[in-house]
């Protein structure tokens, strides 16, 4: 268990019911992304298929089961214990239909669903058997993941509707999503929810001292900021080397705070999102440019808006330190607001489809005429 | 790892493995095959984690024990284009080199230990059957099994014995095939229940080459295992609970044709040609004077044929019935004379040929 | 012809009732009046709406000093003098409450010049009448002929007054009003003006046909189909009310193609015995006779002309004339219904693809036409036969909908989007690539077993059969199928893009009617060895009990098999040769009910929702895009082209086919 950090109140919920053998058939995992759902999700299946669990999430570690699961299962853990099917859109990848595996991988269609668990005829005019309806191979249950369930469209998850409400002996069902209102009310009230949230400050650091206990303190510092409570994201924000961003990005911002306008923010933004989307399609096979430009863009606003909320927070104390004319602090606070509300402007815009570009330069143009305006 | 192998022996046992080695595993050992090569023969382990088989050959001769994982549709074409009657195998690291009278291939593969673990039969068998006996009986079944059923123990065909008896049974909701046999050996006296998928069936009468070949089944608590010789085949079986069967099959039929399968199956064949997609059914009547089958498709025509009957027992009847179902049966048949039994036009009716099939069909009502 | 005074008794039977109520019902009241006095030509001048001014003029024969009084008296008419003479009324405007009915909520000036013989009179004379006020007859010197103006309309009755519209809408309807009278009578000359701008101008011509043309607008001439039918309905000569032998009724009209069909219903013009009337009848007969080849949101461009012994019509039952009862309804519904049908058969409505480059553009694409970038084919569009392009004087314009085709340059590819939204594609490479393919048959394997274990090769056996009894027809023509989903062929006008999914579920739905509706025998079906149990709820399995003659006739048998839940005992043969699911399809059509989208009640509703499902069945059943077919089946499909009616388009009113013509190709490739 010391791989999982937080999540007290889903981790207690989970150990209650399965000390008390009443963990429901299908589970459905909700909360931010990044925070530790497919981790613990992976956790629970591994302590689930293993044949000699010494507790609730805990594994024994030398049965056949458990040498086929990581003992820190993360993202990139492949289907190879014959009894743990992971479901994702990636998985599209090894369809037996041609077209699915050449497709962009935007969703989870019904022939995913249906292919990989609940069976029948896919829109191939091919035949599959349920796997879910197969014996376990190695005698101890079979666990379906569902990761980033609301993927699936309203057909997938009809088509899963009935299996969930009356599972197979022996299954167990989790759905992972952050976005749970994505997933049909039917599908909803199948399972039993599991909320999760962002980690706290603290458990952030801990966190970091245990899985990157050899990072550069001022790097991890700039990490956090892309993190926002989620492990996930941190990783991310260190693999594709985001803290760059913070050099970069966080140079125009600081003038800006000087009310000067670097003609380059915009710029600045629109390359790092670039050059983030570029690698994330170039290392995930048919990943969807557009959507890994969204990704970028979510973590380059997590940064644009950590500086809002700290340079806030920080005129707030200084006001409370040298008591200033109140006017004055009104107007700057007024000016930070603003921002927040130019970075709620461009979420929507690049939700609508805006040129990228077009969205980051409209930005800095709007970061700039809020704190401007403030000082008049 | 060091061998000379039949390269014939080596392309069938790498064909059969290729059914159930997609080759589409984002984890790439998983599109290999394991080959294992043991002091006097070669065996080739693949496996899809629902189906696994080890396939033996002794026509290998082994310089060097030792055992490597290769990618299964390299290895495949390689040995399938090949012209050489053997082919020398070796290890090097994690390669493998093949190598014919003109020709060498080095193929990069994969540890042998990342290759998952697939059962061999191991302990005593439930029970022996003949291979001939065996294949006669998914043949005369797997076909009426269901492909998508949402009843899923339906979509596998059920392997059924109390003690020496032997049932296998298979239905897709409009047809039910039932075959039984009495088996010589029988070790356990017990009965035992699975449900096998129709996939593993086909994987086994694959394998059989021999008739006479004694096959050893084993039925455990998530799996199936077949040994046919040196070869052996594993797999998970369908959850769930397979219908009643012995309650949908009719009794008290109070009308009996006999007649000759081969004059039947080529005037169900005659009568099909001339049904269309919303007029599927053949109509079949019954009277002592013979049978005749009368189809209709509109716009195109009707065709009248008569069937001779040996005897006919009862009243008349008229009963609509889909042709495919009906030659479905008759292929299945492995004898020549077959009864038909009736009661009413809108009941069932059964098909029988010899003691031990039995084929119920649901009626069309034209 | 004088005007007297009607006979009391004419007058009770005489429906009272509000004749005017707006400024299209004064138009129509004048001008009809003007037609009746045998005018060659009418002109009618509006002003605001007609709140401030209708004016209609004609050259007819007009009223003699004596006569112009009595025109504003109450009931009085020139053209009825007994009751008997309701019975067989041949004039249009019967009753005498019109023009005093004006005269009485307005400021009319009536002005008159008779004809006696053929020769005009000496001189005319007016008569100003301002509600019940009326001067004395001036003289009057205007042409021969009369003038009737209507100023300040309901200037007594405030409260009508505050009723009217906005101008442009009280014009609108004016228009129409006049349109449909104009439409009737192309003998005679039309002018319309509003706020002194001409807004039409018909000018007098020899047939229907070019005067319905002049108002529908001349750029939808060749999406008009004329049709005319005199041989008698089957009618009871008893029922001729006069007792002697009824005139043979007899159709006239023009059917507007499906892809000028509008989203409403104003495009519809039924006139009897020249009187433009509603009737919610023969409106049925008219959707019914484009059943299949509209969407339902759709709705025909018609003329229709009745012409019908006036014994066999009652045209006194609405105040304004504006509906009439016929004497047997159902007779006249079968009439036209099978007038339209049979035209349409007789018609190819394959609508033709055009390349819609212009001429004058061909040089600035260096000869490619077809962009293969992103899979699509730009700069195509479906022939509207030059129809139906910009707008048209009889407000026409802006209807852009689906069915029109031909607003711009890209609307190919628009439609190729509606036909099938996942197969969009249609890239000079693929075409290569499946004529490459054509070239072998592929292997078919009957192992059911197979396709489990060997991924790609079931690609080609996955494909059902879709018309496997169907022998195949040798037939010369190159057949290929392109993207699993369309169908490409050539007949002796160019190239026919057939969509394999909409021409299937049309030949399915022609079939399987032909058996329910034709034939009257119920689907052929599939016991099953265990009832099915689908769970609908408590609620509904009262409903499936109630539709239980409907799923007879269907080839369903349903039973409650418990509180809430029902046993599907036996299905129809070829749902389950398509692997449509027993379960999914009742849970649809429960809920198709439920939703009120499908009536199931009474007789004839029975009959459309038998309509209803058999499409539901056939659409489920068809072949869908991305399903490979054989050779054989490919050509089995095509073949049954002929054999069905309405193959041009699906039960949806979609197309089946497009065609490029060999004149467009030869434009196309500049060889003309």
């Amino acid at each position: 268990m010391a791989t999982v950090i937080g999540h007290k109140r889903p981790i207690g919920q989970l150990t209650s019911a399965i000390e008390q053998g009443r963990l429901s058939h299908a589970l459905l995992m909700t909360g931010p992304r990044g925070v530790g759902k497919f981790t613990l999700a992976c956790i629970l299946a591994r302590s689930t298929l293993c044949h000699d669990a010494p507790a609730p999430l805990k594994a024994c570690g030398q049965c056949d089961s458990c040498r086929l699961i990581p003992e820190l299962p993360d993202q990139t853990i492949e289907n190879t214990h014959p009894d743990l099917h992971i479901i994702r859109k990636e998985l599209a990848a090894t369809s037996s239909n041609s077209i699915l595996r050449t497709r962009k991988q935007l969703t989870i269609p019904v022939d995913l669903i249906r292919e990989f668990i609940v069976g029948g005829q896919t829109s191939d005019g091919r035949h599959h058997d349920a796997p879910a309806y197969r014996t376990a191979a190695l005698g101890h249950g079979k666990v379906f993941i569902i990761d980033e369930a609301e993927l699936m469209d309203s057909h997938g998850q009809n088509a899963l509707l009935k299996t969930l409400e009356e599972p197979p002996d022996g299954s167990l069902f989790m759905l992972i999503s952050s976005s749970e209102d994505r997933l049909l009310v039917t599908i909803r009230s199948r399972a039993q929810r599991l909320g999760f949230g962002p980690l706290t400050d603290s458990e952030m650091s801990c966190w970091v001292d245990l899985r990157f206990a050899q990072i550069d303190p001022a790097r991890a510092k700039g990490l956090l900021f892309f993190a926002e409570g989620s492990p996930g994201r941190f990783s991310m924000a260190e693999r594709y080397g985001l803290d760059a961003w913070v050099r970069t990005v966080g140079q125009s911002l600081r003038k800006l705070e000087s009310r000067e306008l670097d003609d380059e923010l915009g710029d600045r933004m629109a390359k790092g999102i670039n050059e983030f989307a570029e690698a994330w399609v170039k290392e995930h096979v048919n990943a969807s440019k557009d959507a890994a430009n969204r990704r970028g863009a979510e973590l380059m606003w997590s940064l644009v808006g950590n500086w809002i909320r700290r340079s806030l927070a920080k005129t707030v104390a200084r006001c409370k330190r040298a008591s200033l004319p109140k006017d004055d602090v009104e107007a700057e606070i007024t000016g930070w607001l603003a921002c927040l509300e130019a970075l709620g402007r461009a979420e929507s815009e690049l939700a609508s489809n805006v040129n990228l570009r077009m969205v980051t330069d409209h930005l800095a143009a709007g970061l700039w005429s809020a704190l401007a305006a403030s000082d008049n | 790892m060091k061998l000379v192998c039949d390269r014939g022996a080596l392309a069938e046992a790498l064909g059969t493995a290729r059914m159930v080695v997609t080759g589409r595993s984002p984890k790439p050992v998983l599109n290999c095959v394991k080959l294992v090569a043991e002091k006097d023969r070669l065996v080739v382990t693949a496996t899809d984690l629902e189906i696994g088989m080890h396939l033996s050959t002794s026509k290998a001769d082994i310089t060097e024990p030792g055992t490597m994982a290769i990618p299964a549709d390299k290895l495949l074409q390689i040995v399938r284009e090949s012209t050489d009657p053997t082919l020398t195998i070796e290890s090097e690291q994690e390669a493998v080199h093949i190598r014919g009278q003109d020709s060498h291939f080095k193929v990069h593969g994969y540890s042998p230990a990342d290759y998952p673990a697939v059962p061999a039969f191991s302990g005593s068998a439930d029970f022996v059957i003949p291979a001939g006996t065996l294949g006669r009986m998914i043949e005369q079944t797997y076909f009426a099994a269901a492909r998508e059923n949402s009843r899923y123990a339906i979509n596998g065909v059920l392997f059924e014995r109390e003690g020496p008896k032997l049932a296998i049974v298979a239905t897709d909701g409009h047809r039910l095939a039932l075959t039984r046999t009495v088996l010589e050996v029988a070790q356990d006296p017990g009965s035992q229940k699975s449900i096998v998928p129709p996939k593993t069936l086909q994987l086994v009468l694959n394998l059989m080459k021999d008739p006479e070949l004694e096959i050893k089944v084993r039925i455990a608590e998530n799996q199936i295992l077949f040994q046919l010789g040196e070869s052996s085949v594993c797999s998970t079986m369908v959850e769930g609970n397979f219908p009643p069967y012995r309650d949908v099959i009719p009794k008290e039929l109070d009308r009996k044709a006999h007649l000759l399968r081969d004059a039947l199956l080529s005037a169900v064949k005659r009568a099909a040609l001339l049904t269309n997609e919303e007029s599927k059914g053949v109509r079949f009547s019954f009277t002592e004077e013979g049978l005749v089958l009368s189809s209709r498709a509109p716009e195109m025509g009707e065709a009248e044929i008569k069937v001779p009957l040996s005897r006919f027992e009862g009243e008349p009847i008229d009963i609509g019935f889909n042709p495919g179902y009906v030659l479905d049966a008759l292929k299945a048949a492995h004898d020549e004379h077959i009864t038909i039994e009736l009661r009413a036009s809108g009941k069932p009716g059964i098909l029988r040929t010899g003691p031990d099939f039995l084929y119920v069909v649901m009626p069309v009502s034209l | 012809m004088a005007i007297r005074i009607l006979p009391k008794l004419v007058v009770n039977q005489i429906a009272a009732g509000e004749v005017v109520d707006r400024p299209a019902s004064v138009v129509k009241e004048l001008v009809e009046n003007s037609l009746d006095a045998g005018a060659g030509r009418v002109d009618v001048a509006i002003e605001e709406g007609g709140r401030q001014l209708i004016r209609v003029a004609d050259d007819g024969s007009g009223m003699s000093p004596d006569d112009l009084p009595l025109a504003a008296e109450p009931h009085a008419t020139s053209k009825l003098e007994s009751s008997e003479q309701l019975a067989r009324i041949a004039t249009l405007g019967f009753r005498g409450e019109a023009v005093a009915s004006i005269a009485s909520v307005s400021r009319m000036l009536i002005a008159s010049r008779a004809v006696i013989d053929g020769k005009p009179a000496a001189e005319g004379y007016q008569l100003q009448v301002d509600g019940d006020q009326r001067s004395d007859l001036r003289p009057w010197a205007g042409n021969p002929g009369t003038v009737v103006e209507v100023r300040d309309l309901f200037f007594n009755t405030p409260a009508r007054r505050k009723f009217l519209r906005a101008p442009s809408t009280e014009f609108g309807q004016i228009a129409d009003m006049f349109a449909r009278l104009a439409m009737a009578h192309p003998q005679v000359g039309f002018t319309l003006s509003h706020n002194g701008r001409a807004t039409a101008n018909w000018p007098r011509v020899t047939s229907l046909t070019q005067r319905c043309i002049a108002v529908l607008g001349e750029e939808l001439a060749d999406a008009l189909l004329e049709f005319e039918h005199d041989q008698p309905p089957r009618l009871d000569a008893g029922q001729s009310a006069s007792g002697a032998a009824a005139r043979p009724p007899r159709v006239w009209g023009l059917a507007g193609l499906p892809r000028i069909a509008r989203a409403s219903a104003k495009f519809q013009y039924l006139f009897v015995n020249g009187r433009p009337i509603r009737d919610r009848g023969i409106s049925h007969a008219f959707r019914e006779a484009y059943r299949g080849l509209l969407a339902a949101d759709r709705q025909p461009v018609m003329v229709v002309m009745l012409e019908l012994d006036p014994g066999q019509v009652d045209v006194n039952v609405h105040p304004t004339k504006a509906e009439v009862r016929f004497r047997d309804p159902s007779a006249m519904h079968g009439l036209v219904l099978g007038a339209i049908r049979r035209r349409l058969l007789l018609t190819d409505l394959t609508p033709d693809a055009r390349v819609g480059l212009p001429q004058d553009k061909w040089e600035n694409l260096g000869g490619t036409s077809i962009s293969a970038e992103d899979g699509q084919v730009e700069g195509w569009t479906v022939d509207g036969a030059g129809a139906a392009r910009g707008g048209s004087a009889s407000g026409l314009e802006g209807s852009g909908s689906p069915g029109h085709a031909g607003r711009g340059e890209g609307s190919f590819v628009d439609r190729f989007r509606r036909m099938s939204p996942s197969q969009q594609r249609f890239v000079y490479e693929d075409v290569r690539k499946a004529l490459a393919e054509s070239g072998h048959k592929p292997e078919m394997d009957d192992s059911p077993l197979l396709d489990h274990a060997e991924g790609e090769q079931s690609d080609e056996t996955a494909a059902k059969p879709a018309v496997e009894s169907a022998a195949p027809v040798a037939r010369p023509v190159p057949i290929l199928q392109v993207h699993k989903s369309y169908i490409v062929t050539q007949d002796e006008q160019g190239i026919v893009i057939v969509d394999q999914h909409a021409l299937h579920e049309r030949v399915m739905f022609e079939e399987l009617s032909r058996r329910v509706l034709g034939e009257g025998r119920p689907l052929e079906s599939q016991r099953l060895l265990m009832p099915e149990l689908i769970k609908i709820g408590a609620r509904r399995v009262g409903l499936v009990e109630e539709l239980s003659p409907l799923l007879q006739r269907l080839g369903i048998d349903a039973a409650p098999m418990g509180p809430d839940t029902i046993g599907i005992h036996a299905f129809p043969t070829f749902l389950f040769d398509r692997h449509v699911s027993a379960e999914e399809f009742v849970l649809g059509l429960l809920d198709q009910i439920e939703e009120g989208r499908l009536e199931v009640g009474g007789q004839t509703a029975q009959e459309a929702a038998l309509h209803r499902v058999l499409d539901m069945m056939a659409c489920k059943a068809a072949v869908k895009a991305g399903d490979r077919l054989s050779e054989e089946e490919l050509a089995a499909l095509l073949a049954k082209r002929q054999e069905v009616e309405r193959a041009s388009n699906c039960p949806h009113g979609r197309p089946t086919q497009i065609r490029l013509s060999l004149k467009e190709l030869e434009k196309q490739f500049g060889r003309t």
